[in-house]
């Protein structure tokens, strides 16, 4: 549906967007990720044809969006950022306009519009002035323009900000409807938006393409795998413990983080689970255990580390591997992460970051240790003795 | 990959070039636009539509020809001033209406006349009088003036006089009731077309009145004479001279219209075979006979007989006018005044102008004409004729007197009151002349059945006909026409202080009140 | 064109649902009705020479082409482009130029809503007894819409060069007055170059020259409508290069 190819967009002698590729198919929901001034909007706009790109090719349902531009653009409801609307005009009156603009049939319009508007739930507010809704409102009264023309592909430019979290849920589960009929992409600068709604996540950094795939497929091939925790009581010979763990096939790195009273406290790296390794070597020395738990990266984690600035394909120097245009790949094509580029394997940098986890309360902490979204409290005060 | 070669080719101009290409293309446009509005300028790709109910803004198609005819570019200079009272607003009406003309005048003429208005009284004073003296004038008198010139060749035209006439009237009632001002007559296109006509024909053509056996005078300006006549003559580019055989024997070589308006002596022989001799190489000839007397030999109904016209030597058409009730009145010598309408003429290039415009003309003291038989390879058309209830009365018992009664004697009508006679030249008179290079030669003589229907007491009315029977027999068929109507004056009463009340609560206050309460009536509608 | 019905049919709509349409209205006609009256009086009565003065001919007329068209046109392209509406705009399936014309059909026609005031004023006229040529009235009107088209799209070109409606509105103010002046500049000056370029743009003699003497001269007519389409052109061109920014 969506087929991007080597785009790049330089405003000046700035790139916003540096040879992009990507493609959408069918009934795809994607999510489209990045920190501000990552090069969304730029994306999005070149993809509804508002700009025009430096190089490359865009195509949305077959058709170029610089040759065929109306083609393309008949098949595309855009909501941009902003949500521009009319404010003099009533919701109905806005809606009827864009009927008009997409040239649809009035008897098909009038059947159209209420509908559409049960669809966002504003129905019961269709004769509003526009310029009265409150900006939960006219968010959902422009997915309601973007929807009315029936559009093979929905292209939401960060759908949900501005809303406070209740709006937010309402839109989310709108769009959680959306992705049913339509090709969806969606832009957002917040994780668990795209989290919650998209089964694929494209992030984007600094005009590129920094990872692609499902969740679950971006952790494992970003993060390089998994944590194991362990607390225990190994002793005197920390060192041996540590060296005895280190011997757990799989293990690549374990970190000492210090004692806590009289347990010591270490974390695993590991390409798989070995919790029943490490559970096995704690009973045949006799380690009383106080933890030891299993911690997959979240996708935050990842995204915030990308955020950070690294730039994880600047290393490479091997060209992207794009699929074949026009073949219709099985799975979404993921970017195959250089591993070692990432700073989750470089757990001497310590990066503080403003949280972008809106349960975190906004905590700065230290991401190259794990985070576990699910016990705020804990992250609030790492302690690290050593350090 | 074209597709993307493309893509990036435009990809890869910076943003001052996409700026520049954007000025280039605008720049471009802009050229189209001028070229455009140029074009639309040319004279044959221009298309003008007059909207008005009289047609204000055509000018005649005859006023047309003489604009498409200008062998170069004429220039009219406009010094226009202000009069004194009584006469202050008609001649800012007037003047109203000779800008107008001038426009027409201009936008017609294919870029062949360039209008030039001066201001008298503003910055461009200075220029103005600078202009004003190149042009050999010192004074713009009240009301002002314009200048039509080619070359060095000009014609003066005053607003009062030569385009308009006013009567100041006597509005402060010194002489009896008060009079309003009015303005008489507007005849500014007739007078520009004549004045263009003048300063850009080389050749004008010679029109010479016979003198010497009772003729009317081209000079005399009373009620008799045919002062208008020339300056008419004059202003429609001929040039207007006598001839006298006492003076000069023969007609002279460049005379392209001789006419002989009212003789009351017969001709002699010599003076006879020369008039002849003219007519019967080719040229042309206008004759009408006078009121007093025909002479018995040697005269216009012998000159006229072998041509195919024959004309009665003595008695008046008659026509008894309508009394009180409708009822014919029968002895008064009112009776030998027609007024030949629509009806009375006949499809002739002079008259059928006069017939469309459904104008009149009038004839006092008319011969009768008979159509006879035509020259070989000619015709002869009659081109008035009266009414069948007309007679023709004649003087009782060799007296002068006429009782203006029907008699058994009398013929009755229809009378043919004016013919046309065209024929080939004839061997016998010699070289034929021609009215121009490629014309063919022949000979027309113009029969009107009473000279004095030239003159200056009725020539108001009469002069579209006139003009229109000397330009045929010019053979300037294209100046033949019928002049503009008065065009109606659309006035408001302001006199009345009711109408005035009136006009201002409809037209100051009732549109802003309709607009308010609109624009309350919606913001009130769309206030949620 | 739909593109271009359903913009300038929105464009239209929002202009007379906002505050500034009826105000521009209610004073223009108020003005024209007042001045209508003097022009009346001072004519001594002559329907023709009043309409004249009413639709061209007199000081009111250009000042209300010269401050009209701006105030329509000013926030049309400016100020949608700050709110995104105009990113809106062009990203639905319509061309540039549907877009610009709608917009530029809109000020335009309420132009000569305003100007079509005269055919009230004519009924008025005749109901008091004078006679009307309604031909002079119909060509009158054309004129004057046309050229306050040229103002108009004067305001539109100058609404795209900026995000700021004001800005836009005073620029096109003072290209109005340049362009009117021009040609009194040029009389007085007498510059061989600045009399032959006035000779091209002189709106006002095109204006007066014809069309309010009830004529319609093709020459005239495409004079107004080329250099129309010569800014509406520009501003397309203008909106387009936007994007490229």
């Amino acid at each position: 549906m969506i087929s991007v190819s080597h785009l790049t967009r330089r405003f000046g002698s700035f790139a916003a967007l540096d040879d992009i590729s990507f493609e959408v198919n069918k009934g795809e929901v994607v999510g489209f990720l990045g920190p501000n001034g990552a090069g969304k909007t730029t994306t999005m706009r070149i993809l509804t044809g508002y700009l025009p790109a430096t190089s490359g090719a865009v195509a949305v349902a077959g058709f170029d969006v610089l040759r065929q531009s109306l083609e393309a653009r008949r098949r595309i409801g855009y909501l941009p950022e902003s949500v521009p609307l009319y404010r003099e005009l009533r919701v109905e009156e806005m809606l009827a306009f864009q009927a008009r603009l997409h040239s649809l049939e009035r008897g098909e319009a009038r059947r159209r519009i209420p509908a559409v508007l049960e669809r966002v739930g504003l129905l019961d507010r269709s004769r509003d002035l526009v310029g009265t809704l409150s900006r939960g409102m006219r968010q959902r009264v422009g997915l309601a323009l973007a929807l009315l023309p029936e559009p093979e592909v929905l292209i939401l430019d960060e759908p949900t900000s501005g809303l406070d979290p209740l709006q937010r849920l309402e839109v989310r589960a709108i769009l959680r409807e959306l992705a049913q009929k339509h090709t969806v992409l969606l832009s957002s600068h917040i994780l668990p938006e795209i989290e919650a709604v998209c089964p694929r996540v494209i992030i984007v950094h600094k005009g590129r393409i920094a990872a692609d795939g499902t969740p679950t497929q971006l952790v494992q091939q970003l993060s390089g795998g998994a944590f194991v925790r362990l607390e225990a009581l190994v002793g005197a010979d920390v060192e041996a413990a540590k060296r005895m763990l280190g011997g757990i096939e799989g293990v690549r790195v374990v970190r000492d983080l210090g004692r806590r009273g009289v347990h010591h406290e270490f974390e695993l790296e590991a390409a798989v689970d070995v919790r029943e390794d490490v559970g096995a070597i704690a009973k045949l020395k006799g380690w009383a255990l106080r933890e030891l738990s299993y911690r997959v990266p979240s996708l935050e984690q990842i995204f915030a580390r990308i955020a950070l600035g690294e730039e994880p394909q600047a290393a490479r120097s091997e060209p992207v591997a794009q699929p074949p245009a026009g073949t219709v790949s099985p799975m979404p094509s993921v970017v195959p992460p250089a591993s070692n580029a990432l700073p989750v394997s470089q757990p001497a940098a310590t990066r503080q970051i403003y949280s972008l986890n809106p349960f975190d309360r906004g905590a700065s902490r230290d991401l190259s240790a794990p985070v576990n979204v699910d016990a705020p409290a804990k992250v609030d005060a790492p302690q690290r003795p050593n350090a | 990959m074209e597709l993307k070669s493309a893509v990036q080719t435009t990809g890869r101009s910076t943003r001052a070039g996409l700026w520049l290409r954007v000025g280039l293309a605008g720049a471009l446009f802009a050229v189209l636009a001028l070229l455009l509005t140029r074009l639309a300028e040319r004279p044959s790709l221009r298309v003008r539509s007059d909207w008005t109910q009289a047609q204000e803004n055509t000018l005649s198609p005859a006023s047309l020809e003489v604009l498409s005819r200008l062998p170069e570019q004429a220039r009219i200079d406009v010094f226009l001033r202000p009069a004194e009272f009584p006469l202050e607003e008609l001649v800012i009406v007037a003047q109203e209406r000779l800008r107008q003309l001038l426009l027409s005048i201009r936008d017609s003429s294919g870029g062949k006349v360039l209008l030039f208005a001066h201001d008298l009284s503003g910055s461009g004073a200075d220029a103005a009088r600078t202009r004003l003296f190149e042009l050999g004038l010192r004074e713009v008198e009240a009301g002002g003036l314009l200048v039509v010139s080619q070359d060095t060749r000009r014609e003066v035209l005053r607003l009062r006089g030569d385009l308009a006439d006013f009567d100041p009237g006597d509005p402060a009632g010194r002489m009896g009731p008060p009079v309003p001002a009015r303005m008489v007559s507007f005849r500014a296109e007739e007078a520009l077309v004549g004045a263009l006509l003048k300063v850009g024909a080389s050749d004008a053509p010679n029109v010479l009145f016979l003198r010497g056996h009772g003729e009317l005078d081209p000079d005399n300006i009373e009620l008799m004479g045919l002062s208008q006549l020339k300056t008419a003559l004059e202003s429609d580019g001929y040039r207007v001279g006598t001839h006298q055989f006492a003076t000069a024997a023969a007609i002279p070589e460049d005379c392209r219209v001789l006419a002989i308006l009212g003789p009351e002596q017969p001709f002699q022989e010599g003076e006879w075979a020369q008039i002849k001799r003219f007519v019967e190489s080719g040229g042309r000839l206008i004759v009408a006979p006078g009121l007093e007397n025909v002479p018995e030999k040697l005269a216009l109904p012998d000159l006229l007989e072998p041509w195919g016209v024959r004309l009665s030597r003595n008695g008046f058409v008659a026509r008894a006018p309508l009394g009180p009730g409708g009822t014919p009145q029968y002895g008064t010598n009112t009776a030998a005044q027609l007024w030949l309408e629509r009806a009375a003429m006949n499809a002739h290039p002079i008259t059928d102008p006069l017939r469309r415009a459904e104008r009149r003309v009038i004839f006092n003291g008319t011969r009768a004409l008979e159509i006879g038989r035509a020259m070989p390879g000619g015709t002869v058309l009659p081109l008035l004729r009266s009414t069948e209830e007309a007679w023709l009365d004649l003087p009782q018992d060799g007296a002068r007197t006429q009782d203006w009664k029907p008699e058994a004697g009398e013929r009755q009508g229809p009378f043919v009151l004016a013919a046309a006679i065209v024929f080939p030249p004839q061997a016998a008179a010699g070289t034929p002349r021609r009215t121009g290079p490629q014309e063919r030669p022949e000979a027309r003589v113009a029969v009107l059945g009473s000279a004095v229907s030239a003159i200056n007491a009725t020539f108001d009315t009469n002069r579209d006909f006139l003009l229109n029977t000397f330009n045929w027999c010019a053979s300037r068929d294209w100046r033949v026409k019928v002049s503009a109507r008065e065009v109606p004056q659309r006035r408001l009463d302001l006199t009345q202080p009711e109408s005035v009340q009136r006009v201002w609560i409809w037209i100051a206050l009732a549109p802003v009140l309709v607009c308010l309460v609109l624009g309350i009536v919606i913001a009130w509608r769309r206030r949620r | 064109m739909n593109g271009f019905t359903a913009i300038y049919r929105r464009e239209l709509v929002g202009l007379f649902l906002g505050p500034l349409a009826w105000t521009l209205l209610c004073i223009a006609l108020a003005l024209q009705g007042v001045m209508l009256l003097f022009y009346l009086v001072g004519a001594q009565g002559d329907v023709d020479i009043a309409l004249r003065f009413l639709l061209g001919d007199s000081f009111v007329f250009w000042v209300l082409c010269a401050l009209v068209p701006p105030l329509l046109t000013m926030r049309m392209l400016s100020e949608e482009s700050r709110s995104g509406l105009l990113e809106y705009l062009l990203t639905a399936p319509v061309t540039d130029l549907a877009v610009v014309c709608g917009k530029f059909g809109a000020a335009l026609s309420f132009m000569a809503i305003l100007w079509a005031s005269v055919f009230a004023y004519a009924l008025v006229l005749a109901a008091c007894g004078a006679g009307i040529d309604w031909g002079i009235v119909c060509s009158s009107w054309i004129g004057a819409t046309l050229c306050s088209g040229l103002f108009c799209g004067i305001g539109l070109l100058m609404s795209s060069l900026t995000t700021l409606p004001v800005l836009s509105a005073f620029a096109a103010v003072i290209a109005n007055l340049v362009l009117m002046l021009l040609p009194l500049v040029a009389r007085l000056v007498d510059w061989p170059i600045l009399t032959g370029l006035v000779k091209w743009i002189d709106i006002s003699s095109n204006l007066t020259s014809a069309f309010l003497y009830g004529v319609l001269d093709s020459a005239y007519v495409v004079f107004f409508v080329s250099w129309t389409a010569l800014l509406v052109f520009l501003t397309t061109r203008s909106v387009e290069a936007r994007r490229w920014s």
